[in-house]
């Protein structure tokens, strides 16, 4: 599903280099190392927010550089992200908010998944709010669920229980775990936190 | 719905519901909303400045005037269907004293004075008529000395006693007085005269022209009309016009910068919906064309602002007494109503040219930083 081959992203005073790293269906791997050793660069190069400066990163069996623009575009339906560049627009409703991958991608929700996702996080208060008004464990629940709206075959999630309490980083890991199990979301998470990693099937170190 | 009107909706109606981004956004479409109207009053004040001058010049001159033997026979000429009237006239300069005192007037020779002459004089002495303005400045007097200071068959000096007949519906660019053309006072030489001819449609006195040189073509040369006697005048008052309206525009661009910096200070702000917008798979193109609108929006509120007060003000000005608030008196300056015209013709350039400024200015900002350079702005490192 996504494979990593000699990767490297060069800064003007450093650089970083991956191991090579295969991720198959269905799979929950945590990405873990210290601060600076490029776990959240490693999210943006795989949704290609960011570009490497040699190597490879194959997703469903192509390498992403070979991706034209309208192929992007429909891989980027299947990608679900929850990064922090991917924030919640501060103009929009929690529900518009949600509803925001279906307008870009010009896809149909379906209302079973919607409610589903919305009653697993528990989010049904909190649907006509504006961003500005939600804690942070609540404003996490909504975006996992926008990254999920659209039923994607990845989730690719960057610290997505940093400035959670434990209740919250609980409640969250339940609900990856829950969209891992059920619909077979392969989940790919930039974490220090090692409730998460232990969480996962999979671990890869980054150092 | 689509995603762009969806996101232009909120985000047009977030920038003036947020503090920071209400103000800036004010001052771009006020700007805009003033240099639209000042623009379009001053363009159309002067349009209007220009049509009175017209009118008073067609009021007031033949429309074409010719030079010919005083036995030509000219009735051919009447049978041209825009021609009206043709007049003989012959004219000199000569000075007229009343109540004491003397000015220069021009003299002219009018068939029309012989009707009155006829019909009005008790006195038996000539009938003389006063150009509008002369006469209202005069009208207790109904009998005036006039001195002939050179006349052409006489060498020296005659005065004569005159009665006042009346006014003519014309006024000279020079105090004048009309004249018997048959008798002439025997004061003006008549073996040359010239032809006013007044035309139903003065607009094609140049066709008309043609059309009299076919039949006489011995006037090349001796006929002119009041288009090319008064291009001086109108050259001048086109490149007056002109030049205001190259100095106006700067207004327009001026405003222009204010948009250009609002966007940009918008597209910054906006910076982490723009980076969510591409991480979750919208184009570049879409978000383009998102703040595109919204700014654009901004700025056609004001040009639409702009347009209404200037429809308003320029019916205002032409239907009700409005301009007096300013403690103008129009009839001092003699004309009849505030020169203004709503032209359609300087309303579509104005607005082609403004439109297309102000599209410039909010397309610059928004392709310049969301265009190819889109992932420079929502990196997390800049």
């Amino acid at each position: 599903m996504i494979e990593i081959k000699n990767l490297v992203k060069n800064y003007d005073n450093t650089s970083i280099k991956y191991s090579d790293y295969k991720i198959e269906k269905g799979d929950f791997v945590s990405i873990i190392g210290p601060s600076g050793s490029g776990k959240s660069t490693l999210i943006d190069l795989i949704v290609n927010f960011i570009t490497y400066s040699s190597g490879n990163i194959y997703i469903f069996d192509k390498e992403i550089s070979q991706y034209r623009r309208k192929e992007k575009n429909i891989l980027m339906k299947r990608l679900g992200i929850m990064s922090s560049n991917s924030l919640l627009l501060s103009d929009l409703t929690v529900i518009e908010n949600i509803k925001l991958p279906q307008l870009i991608h010009k896809n149909q929700i379906e209302e079973s998944h919607m409610s589903y996702l919305i009653n697993k996080l528990n989010i049904e208060n909190l649907l006509l709010k504006y961003p500005m008004s939600l804690s942070t464990g609540q404003r996490q629940r909504v975006l996992l669920a926008r990254a999920m709206i659209l039923k994607p075959d990845i989730l690719i999630a960057d610290e997505p229980t940093s400035n959670l309490d434990s209740e919250n980083t609980n409640n969250l890991i339940k609900c990856l775990v829950n969209l891992n199990h059920e619909l077979k979301t392969t989940i790919i998470v930039a974490t220090h936190d090692k409730v998460v990693s232990n969480a996962s099937k999979r671990i890869f170190q980054l150092r | 719905m689509n995603l762009i009107f969806f996101l232009v909706n909120k985000f047009f109606k977030s920038i003036f519901k947020n503090k920071s981004s209400r103000l800036p956004a004010l001052i771009s479409l006020f700007s805009i909303f003033i240099s639209i109207f000042s623009i379009m009053i001053v363009m159309f004040v002067m349009k209007g400045f220009e049509i009175k001058v017209q009118n008073k010049i067609l009021e007031n001159f033949p429309h074409i005037i010719f030079q010919s033997p005083k036995n030509e026979n000219i009735s051919k000429l009447n049978e041209l269907k825009n021609i009206l009237k043709i007049d003989k006239t012959v004219e000199t300069y000569g000075a007229i004293i009343i109540n004491n005192e003397f000015s220069i007037v021009k003299i002219k020779g009018k068939t029309e004075v012989e009707e009155i002459n006829n019909k009005k004089n008790d006195s038996k002495l000539p009938v003389v008529i006063l150009d509008r303005n002369l006469f209202f400045q005069n009208r207790t007097n109904t009998t005036i000395e006039i001195f002939i200071p050179a006349p052409n068959t006489l060498k020296k000096i005659r005065k004569i006693d005159v009665f006042v007949g009346g006014s003519s519906n014309n006024s000279c660019n020079v105090p004048c007085i009309f004249i018997d053309y048959k008798t002439s006072l025997n004061i003006l030489n008549k073996s040359e005269s010239f032809y006013e001819v007044l035309l139903k449609n003065p607009f094609n006195s140049d066709i008309t022209i043609k059309e009299i040189l076919s039949i006489k073509p011995e006037l090349q040369g001796k006929i002119i009309d009041w288009k090319s006697l008064n291009s001086n005048l109108f050259n001048i008052m086109k490149l007056e016009r002109f030049s205001l309206g190259i100095f106006l525009f700067f207004l327009i661009l001026i405003s222009s910068t204010t948009l250009y910096s609002n966007t940009v200070s918008m597209i910054f702000q906006k910076k982490s919906d723009i980076a969510t917008l591409i991480s979750l798979g919208a184009t570049n193109k879409q978000v383009v064309l998102v703040f595109l609108i919204t700014n654009l929006l901004i700025a056609l509120c004001g040009y639409l602002l702009g347009v209404i007060l200037v429809v308003l003000t320029t019916y205002l000005l032409i239907n009700t007494n409005l301009i007096e608030i300013l403690n103008i008196n129009l009839t001092f300056y003699g004309i009849e109503g505030f020169p203004i015209i709503f032209s359609l013709e300087y309303f579509f350039y104005i607005s082609f040219f403004s439109l297309l400024i102000i599209i410039f200015a909010t397309y610059l900002p928004t392709k310049n930083y969301l265009g190819k350079n889109i992932r420079n702005l929502i990196n997390r490192n800049n």
